[in-house]
């Protein structure tokens, strides 16, 4: 996943000694049997979704992903969540003097209080093309379902969404190229990505879950799993990335997520091998 | 592709693009190629190819190539260069799908891709593609707003919630 791939190195953000990003390269063909790409538009990128329990560091993490990408990379970014921000989430306020307020501004934050709202925001994008972002964040995207109806009806609604935040990227992506090509600036980003997040409580098999996840998946196949440590005491997170195209290094490495005392994110490289779980991560981690 | 062979496994194996990728696979793509250019050469689809489309698509081959007898598929764009795809189903819906990744708000999308995972895409979706490869595309330019109702479906079907 693009997003993640150039966050290698420290961010400014987080404190921890050796935090690294994990580097997953989506145009790293390893063990992909659809090679052979006769199509060139098929290099399509994988959008990622988020899942966790509530209270293991969502918000933070997709907030943190958008200041990074605005401050380190100068991607206008679009925010979109439910609950509005007004402060830096609790885990990033440790490093505020790191952060670049002035990078803030190209973060465009939106809250949309229902799914037709959230729906109009992502479709009115082609509107204005001097605004559009290169990269689309959507911090909780259950609550929008939630309030959808029965869970045919909330996957009915997760598809139409999950399908048009796509088209929407790939479409901006297009204009990216194609200014690009034009001879604009060098540095400019070439395809939009998109992140989501969504809750999943440990232990939550409710159908309108598993159906309306099955379905976000096919659209965003990179998946990001936050799942509790509990020998740490509630305080560490095990992040699990799967689906997308993997680079060498994601063999031997995983990542833990642990907040200090004062409640500030670190994020911990630790090898592979310990606490794999087999075949395909799940919403229900334990 | 003469042979009998066991259609879910060859399906699987060779159709799918990965599990459930809402783009087409390269099969899928390669076979619209060559549609695409015998329709520039001879007008028709041979009757191998027709049989070819059966085989990878299913049953919505015929009734999507029905779709493409009436016309049924507009390319509606906008001077932002959006493009997205408006299909006529047979009750006189009109169906939005998209250009880049398979969705369609049909019943059948609904019931067969989505939940029942039984295929890939519906007779809406493969029309599209079908009218592209052939040119029979309808042609609809917007303004900007009217493109984001269309996306919307504000003049479709009903937006549920």
């Amino acid at each position: 996943m693009r997003v993640f791939r150039h966050y290698s190195g420290a961010g400014k953000v987080t404190s921890a000694s050796d935090a690294n990003y994990p580097s997953l390269s989506p145009n790293n063909n390893t063990n992909n049997n659809n090679n052979t790409n006769i199509d060139n538009n098929k290099n399509k990128s994988s959008y990622c979704v988020v899942l966790g329990e509530a209270g293991c560091g969502k918000t933070a993490l997709l907030f943190l992903s958008a200041v990074m990408a605005a401050s380190e990379f100068g991607v206008r970014v679009l925010f979109l969540s439910r609950t509005p921000i007004h402060t830096l989430p609790a885990p990033l306020q440790g490093a505020r003097a790191g952060v670049d307020l002035l990078s803030l501004k190209k973060i465009q934050f939106k809250y949309p209080r229902s799914a037709v709202d959230l729906l109009r925001d992502v479709a009115s994008l082609h509107e204005n093309d001097k605004t559009l972002p290169s990269l689309i964040v959507i911090d909780g995207l259950d609550q929008y379902l939630r309030s959808a109806g029965d869970h045919s009806q909330q996957s009915l609604i997760a598809a139409r969404l999950s399908a048009l935040l796509a088209d929407t990227a790939s479409f901006v992506s297009q204009k990216l190229t194609s200014a690009r090509s034009d001879g604009g600036s060098g540095n400019a980003p070439q395809e939009c990505q998109v992140i989501i997040s969504l809750n999943s409580e440990a232990g939550d098999e409710s159908p309108a879950r598993g159906q309306a996840l099955s379905v976000i998946e096919r659209y965003f196949p990179a998946k990001c799993l936050l799942e509790r440590e509990p020998e740490f005491g509630g305080t560490a997170w095990r992040v699990r990335f799967s689906g997308a195209q993997q680079s060498s290094c994601d063999l031997v490495m995983g990542w833990r997520l642990m907040y200090s005392q004062s409640g500030a994110m670190e994020f911990h490289a630790v090898p592979r091998g310990n606490s794999q779980t087999p075949g395909n991560s799940t919403t229900a981690p334990e | 592709m003469h042979q009998i062979i066991d259609n879910r496994a060859l399906k699987t194996k060779f159709f799918l693009a990965d599990e459930m990728a809402p783009v087409l696979s390269n099969v899928a793509e390669e076979l619209l190629k060559e549609v695409k250019k015998a329709y520039q050469e001879t007008s028709q689809i041979p009757d191998e190819l027709l049989l070819a489309l059966k085989f990878v698509f299913g049953p919505s081959a015929l009734h999507a190539l029905d779709l493409v007898d009436q016309r049924s598929v507009t390319c509606v764009t906008s001077p932002s260069g959006r493009r997205v795809f408006q299909a006529m189903g047979s009750s006189g819906r009109s169906y939005t799908c998209y250009s880049s990744c398979h969705y369609c708000p049909c019943p059948a999308f609904a019931f067969c891709v989505l939940r029942r995972n039984d295929s890939l895409l519906c007779k809406h979706i493969l029309a599209t593609y079908l009218s592209q490869a052939m040119g029979l595309c309808e042609e609809l330019a917007l303004s900007d707003q009217q493109l984001t109702d269309i996306l919307l479906e504000k003049t479709g079907e009903k937006v549920e919630a």
